[in-house]
């Protein structure tokens, strides 16, 4: 029905928590899940996902959910579970120790007001065996921070760690040492075996070689419209010398040790520094996003932030977005540096990054109120300051251009989760960008195959360009179902790239949902079609969206600030763009109606639910009076 | 030629996809626990991520056959492998510790030895480390590309004294 980590976790989440409940509360439900082909062996799918009432969603706690990958979740089903969910708190600081059939909750004092990479290895010192896998709270999260993470492996989503520090629950050690048995071990080992050749190929002929000494994600996201600069302030990387100098030089590479990655995968996708006086630290891909939008061009006080947020446990994006926000506040004297404990937030100075987290962490001075949610200091600050935040729901907004990419700002406005990335993946909107043309040479005849796929999909070439409104609806919801496919089996989404067959920029050979098909059929024996994929695709995401209404969130509350369709992109390949509000709540009507929920509301139907054989889900809202309305005959 | 199983410290990067392929072979079912390859982690979080490939090394004097007291190990002469004869032997794990290295156990399932047998002459865990931390060599190349790559090095170091000369 639902499958392993995010789709198991859903349903699990579904019938544990109540409607609107307070993250805190310790009957609230703390799940953490495995994908369903962790630990069987096949490449690529080792990701975990982590489900609970979001505290950072202040303004509709409601549903949040984070996906990591890591070698966490095989050991979980090595140890012979797929879920566990947690419930209740802890007397004292505590932490769970799953190994096989036992199951101990043991006492954390050593660990407690510790860094997440002490923890780590502290507890596998203790339980005397560098095989256990630990997923862990920092400071962050013992302290409720809203933005605090749980940090384990390499995450994507929206912060969880005080759900878990509410339960006084530090860490959730895992050791396993049994099988996981597989339908058809020859297939699986020549599914593997393939892979790696199709990549070794790919490899050789781009060029690619280990040991590069510089991050090429950090490139790539260079030369992308993806980051903005400031509080959605700039955009136009290009006409700043000084930053583009930065990146491009990529001066931290000389720290570069190695690529290391996760269980089962011999592609390491994560390049780790060790800087000397500093330490090591993963230093990838969504990091380097938020170094501009703080003005920084100072890299090493980025990696060095990035470690610390890391070992406290704290969501970088959140916490960077945060003093982006602060440091616009400042610069058009909204605030002053008296407002914020003695602070300047100057543009680009890492000490105003450095003391917020050291502030929210420990909940001193405006950080003690920051802990509880931008919205909150906001609301402190005064109506000014509240003007200047752009959030969805109490979520910072990330990093996307959405006055650019009306299909990402209809992913950030409808996804359940609150924010988009991952939520909806983010190839089809994003892919197609001019900048990448410019600087990465698209092969046409690639490009026509992609637009072919997009018009046979979608009915139209427009539904894969990053700009245009026109087919996105029904894209997204492709992704999005996609990415709930993805997250549920632990699937990598370098693994799994909707329509991305022969699309530039994979190595992965064929990464279609046929071959996850495949994959999923070798490992399982259960048989499988890629439609049959994508209905348990369409019934996570309705049975999200059941719970997200049921907390309160309607058509009105899928919505984006006012800013970005009133305020133009100012600068940069895509300057004057901004959303039309017309064409996007024209997007919404088409992707309700294309869900089957109502479009006064958005609220699904019990005709829809039915269909997906979610009947009870149907009879509970019901109850809560949240059931969209039957279409009218004819 | 005879080829033998090169382990590169160096290149492994921890991810154990060796010992899924080699549990899947072997044992059947994806499981680490009955890899006849372990991989050691020496992680220190925030400072170090090491990983050191153990395996057996096919020793030239091998302590593990000369030591079993029912001659279930023998070599076997296409691969060079040492090999255990699964009828012979009787679980009682002298040649594990005998074994200078951890390179042959006993399987908590079966209950009898078990190691590396080069899976016949094509040995599944090289096929899938892609980087190559594993290589299955010719025995006279043996550590050639560690040479190589370690005289790099050096031709980089006497590019330095000459540009400082």
């Amino acid at each position: 029905m639902f499958l392993g980590a995010r789709g198991g976790n859903a349903w699990l989440f579904w019938k544990h928590s109540k409607a609107n409940q307070d993250p805190y509360d310790p009957d609230a439900p703390l799940i953490l899940g495995a994908g369903a082909l962790a630990g069987t062996g096949l490449i690529g799918a080792s990701r975990m996902e982590a489900t609970a009432v979001s505290p950072a969603k202040t303004e509709t706690h409601s549903y949040g959910n984070v996906g990591m990958g890591g070698s966490w979740a095989p050991e979980l089903k090595f140890a012979g579970y797929d879920n566990i969910v947690i419930k209740g708190r802890a007397g004292k600081p505590s932490y769970l120790f799953v190994y096989n059939d036992d199951v101990e909750i043991r006492d954390a004092k050593e660990v407690w007001g510790r860094g997440t990479f002490e923890t780590e290895t502290l507890i596998r010192e203790e339980l005397d065996d560098d095989d256990v896998q630990v997923a862990s709270i920092g400071p962050a999260g013992e302290n409720l921070a809203v933005q605090a993470t749980i940090e384990q492996g390499y995450r994507s989503g929206t912060p969880l760690g005080a759900a878990m520090g509410a339960k006084k629950l530090k860490s959730v050690a895992v050791r396993g040492t049994r099988p996981v048995s597989v339908h058809d071990p020859e297939r699986v080992l020549e599914l593997n075996r393939r892979l790696v050749e199709v990549v070794k190929e790919a490899k050789r002929q781009q060029g690619i070689v280990r040991d590069r000494g510089t991050d090429a994600y950090l490139q790539g996201f260079l030369v992308g419209d993806a980051g903005v600069v400031g509080n959605y302030e700039g955009h136009a990387w290009r006409d700043r010398p000084d930053i583009r100098r930065a990146y491009e030089e990529s001066y931290i590479g000389d720290y570069y040790e190695k690529d290391i990655g996760c269980f089962g995968c011999p592609f390491p996708c994560q390049p780790l520094y060790s800087v000397p006086g500093v330490g090591a630290c993963i230093w990838r891909c969504y990091p380097t996003y938020w170094p501009w939008k703080l003005w920084m061009t100072d890299l090493m006080a980025s990696f060095e932030a990035t470690r610390m947020m890391t070992d406290l446990g704290m969501d970088n994006k959140e916490i960077a977005t945060i003093v982006s926000w602060l440091m616009h506040l400042y610069s058009d004297g909204v605030v002053s540096a008296e407002d914020l404990d003695g602070v300047p937030f100057e543009r680009g100075d890492p000490k105003a990054l450095f003391e917020t987290v050291r502030k929210v962490v420990y909940r001193e001075g405006f950080g003690k109120v920051l802990a509880d949610g931008p919205v909150a200091l906001a609301r402190k600050l005064g109506p000014d300051a509240e003007k200047y935040l752009y959030h969805n729901q109490g979520l910072t907004m990330r990093t996307f251009e959405f006055r650019a990419e009306p299909g990402t700002a209809l992913g950030e406005a409808i996804s359940a989760r609150g924010n988009s990335l991952r939520a909806t993946t983010y190839h089809v909107v994003l892919w197609d960008k001019p900048a990448k043309d410019e600087y990465m040479g698209v092969d046409p005849a690639e490009r026509d195959a992609s637009y072919a796929w997009s018009k046979r999909m979608f009915g139209t070439e427009k539904a894969i360009m990053a700009t245009e409104y026109e087919g996105k609806p029904a894209a997204l919801i492709y992704e999005m179902n996609g990415a709930a496919i993805a997250d549920s089996l632990g699937y990598c989404v370098s693994m799994i790239r909707p329509g991305r067959r022969g699309a530039p920029g994979s190595q992965f050979g064929d990464t279609s949902y046929e071959s996850a098909v495949e994959r999923y059929t070798a490992a399982t024996g259960v048989p499988m079609h890629e439609a049959g994929l994508f209905t348990i695709g369409e019934r996570i995401c309705s049975l999200e969206r059941a719970i997200v209404v049921r907390d309160g969130r309607t058509r009105k509350t899928d919505a984006l600030p006012d800013f970005f369709f009133e305020v133009p992109i100012p600068d940069g390949p895509q300057q004057g763009k901004r959303l039309d509000r017309a064409r996007f709540e024209g997007m919404k009507d088409e992707y309700y109606a294309l869900r089957g929920w109502d479009a006064e509301n958005g609220l699904p139907r019990r005709s829809t639910l039915e269909g997906l054989g979610l009947g009870e889900v149907a009879d509970a809202l019901k109850k809560h009076k949240k059931l969209g309305p039957e279409r009218a005959e004819g | 030629m005879e080829k033998v199983l090169q382990v590169d410290i160096e290149n492994c990067v921890g991810c154990r996809t060796c010992e899924v392929a080699c549990s899947l072979r072997n044992a059947g079912e994806s499981n680490p626990t009955r890899s006849r390859i372990r991989i050691i982690r020496y992680e220190r979080a925030g400072k170090f991520h090491n990983y050191v490939p153990m395996v057996c090394q096919q020793c030239s004097d091998p302590l593990c056959m000369e030591a079993c007291p029912v001659n279930a190990i023998s070599r076997d002469q296409g691969t060079g492998a040492l090999v255990v004869d699964a009828d012979s032997c009787v679980g009682c794990k002298v040649c594990s510790m005998a074994c200078p290295i951890g390179g042959v156990s006993i399987d908590p399932v079966t209950n009898i030895a078990y190691k590396c047998d080069l899976c016949g002459g094509d040995p599944e865990c090289v096929k899938v480390c892609d980087p190559e931390a594993l290589t299955y060599v010719p025995k006279d190349m043996l550590d050639l590309t560690t040479k190589r790559k370690k005289s790099q090095r050096l031709t980089e170091l006497f590019e330095l004294m000459q540009s400082l000369r």
